[in-house]
């Protein structure tokens, strides 16, 4: 159905609903005056109608989500920009973790304590390595 | 909190450099206060909903496939396989795929805006409270010296990390303003016109199973209509339940297409009051929303 666009598949849909809402009327208003194959008939008709109008539907559906698809793509793209952005900021944090394990290092060298260093050590080797 | 901390970093440090200090205070104190909170706020509340549509269309897709027995039942052979109706609810099956995929790509992008806008500047500030921990414990410095150096960590952190994450929300809230404008309006609609009439649509057809089936055999079999009826009306019930919800989730969209456009509008002013005041009444409207989502979905 290529040449017609999302807002007259909403219209056909429409029509078809109301077709199928209109002869159900008429077979259950004129229940005693129809046969049971006319009944039947009638009532695969409305079944039928009932489809099509859920297909043309669809097909809105469809053509909507479709004409959307290259900003789908670009905010994709920008998507996989930010998180890159907040890996740098984590790069920020790890930079200061560091510096942080650099401080004590250099105080527990200044203070000359052995256990101090060596738990120093561990604790910058155990940043850097993070 | 952490603007809080600014008058006690400020006490012992009259003594040396006063001048300096204060600035030094000023600064940390500006840096660390201006959180684009409103951005972070309006991401999660905007991700939040999005996380509601996958729900509405599996009800859709379910709704379709009862609608299909309905009518196997009224016009086929007495007996048809599961695969009759999901064969002919494919086209919707697929449909109902591609406007995930949309959604998904913007549930992403909030995603990623909420984990950059609300990126633990919180962290930040403790990873420098504990250099200032370590600076303190370490001997070849006095106590002005360690706390000139906790502040000067905590403003250098928050100038990188705040400068940085304010110029890439600036960035992608100014690029991405008009994809999300489009993909918004689209479901939106899709959700407002073409959902609401699936379950207009298949509620039509349970109205028509159940009435057919009432009308020929009430008459012989009165306790089996009783129970066809209720299990009718339970049905339509939870149909124009569905239709209220749609219309809700239809309206909260709407509403993150505008809260987005107020972002772009103060893109250069993230840590404007008056912007998280007016995303604070969007993400209000939205916890509504999803209240009344879930209760039918």
């Amino acid at each position: 159905m290529p040449t017609v666009d999302a807002e007259q598949s909403r219209t056909i849909a429409r029509l078809y609903a109301e077709l199928a809402a209109t002869l159900s009327e008429y077979r259950f208003g004129h229940w005693t005056e129809l046969t049971k194959q006319q009944r039947a008939e009638l009532e695969s008709h409305e079944w039928t109608l009932l489809t099509y109008s859920s297909n043309m539907t669809t097909h809105a559906v469809r053509l909507s989500v479709a004409n959307v698809a290259d900003a789908v793509t670009d905010i994709t793209r920008a998507t996989k920009l930010l998180a890159a952005a907040g890996r740098r900021i984590a790069d920020v944090k790890r930079g200061l973790a560091l510096a942080s394990a650099a401080v004590t290092l250099g105080g527990a060298i200044a203070s000359g304590n052995a256990i101090a260093i060596a738990a120093a050590v561990s604790s910058a080797l155990d940043v850097a390595d993070g | 909190m952490r603007c809080r901390s600014v008058p006690c970093a400020s006490r012992g440090r009259t003594r040396t450099r006063p001048n300096t200090l204060t600035l030094l205070i000023v600064l940390v104190g500006t840096a660390a206060c201006a959180r684009p909170v409103a951005v972070s706020r309006y991401a999660l509340s905007a991700r939040e909903v999005t996380a509601r549509l996958p729900r509405a269309t599996s009800a859709l897709a379910e709704s379709c496939r009862r609608a299909q027995s309905y009518r196997l039942r009224r016009t086929g052979p007495p007996w048809y396989e599961e695969d009759s109706t999901r064969a002919a609810c494919a086209g919707r099956d697929s449909a109902l795929r591609e406007v995930l995929r949309a959604n998904r790509a913007l549930a992403n992008y909030f995603g990623a805006l909420s984990a950059l806008a609300g990126s633990k500047t919180a962290e930040v500030g403790a990873r420098v409270d504990q250099l200032g921990d370590a600076a303190s414990s370490a001997g070849p410095f006095d106590g002005s010296q360690v706390r000139a150096i906790g502040a000067l960590a905590k403003f250098a952190a928050s100038r990188a990390t705040s400068g940085y994450q304010r110029s890439k929300l600036r960035e992608a809230i100014a690029s991405e303003n008009v994809n999300v404008q489009t993909i918004t309006v689209a479901i939106h609609q899709v959700i407002d016109r073409d959902f609401a009439s699936y379950v207009a649509g298949d509620d039509a057809a349970a109205t028509r199973f159940y009435r057919s089936v009432l009308t020929e055999g009430a008459g012989h079999e009165p306790l089996a209509a009783i129970i066809a009826r209720n299990d009718y009306d339970a049905r339509h019930e939870a149909s124009g339940a569905q239709a209220d919800a749609l219309r809700s989730l239809a309206r909260a969209i709407d509403a993150i297409g505008r809260g987005h456009q107020q972002l772009f509008d103060a893109r250069n002013h993230l840590g404007a009051k008056e912007l998280l005041n007016g995303i604070v009444g969007m993400a209000r409207e939205l916890d509504g929303a999803m209240a009344r989502i879930d209760k039918a979905f």
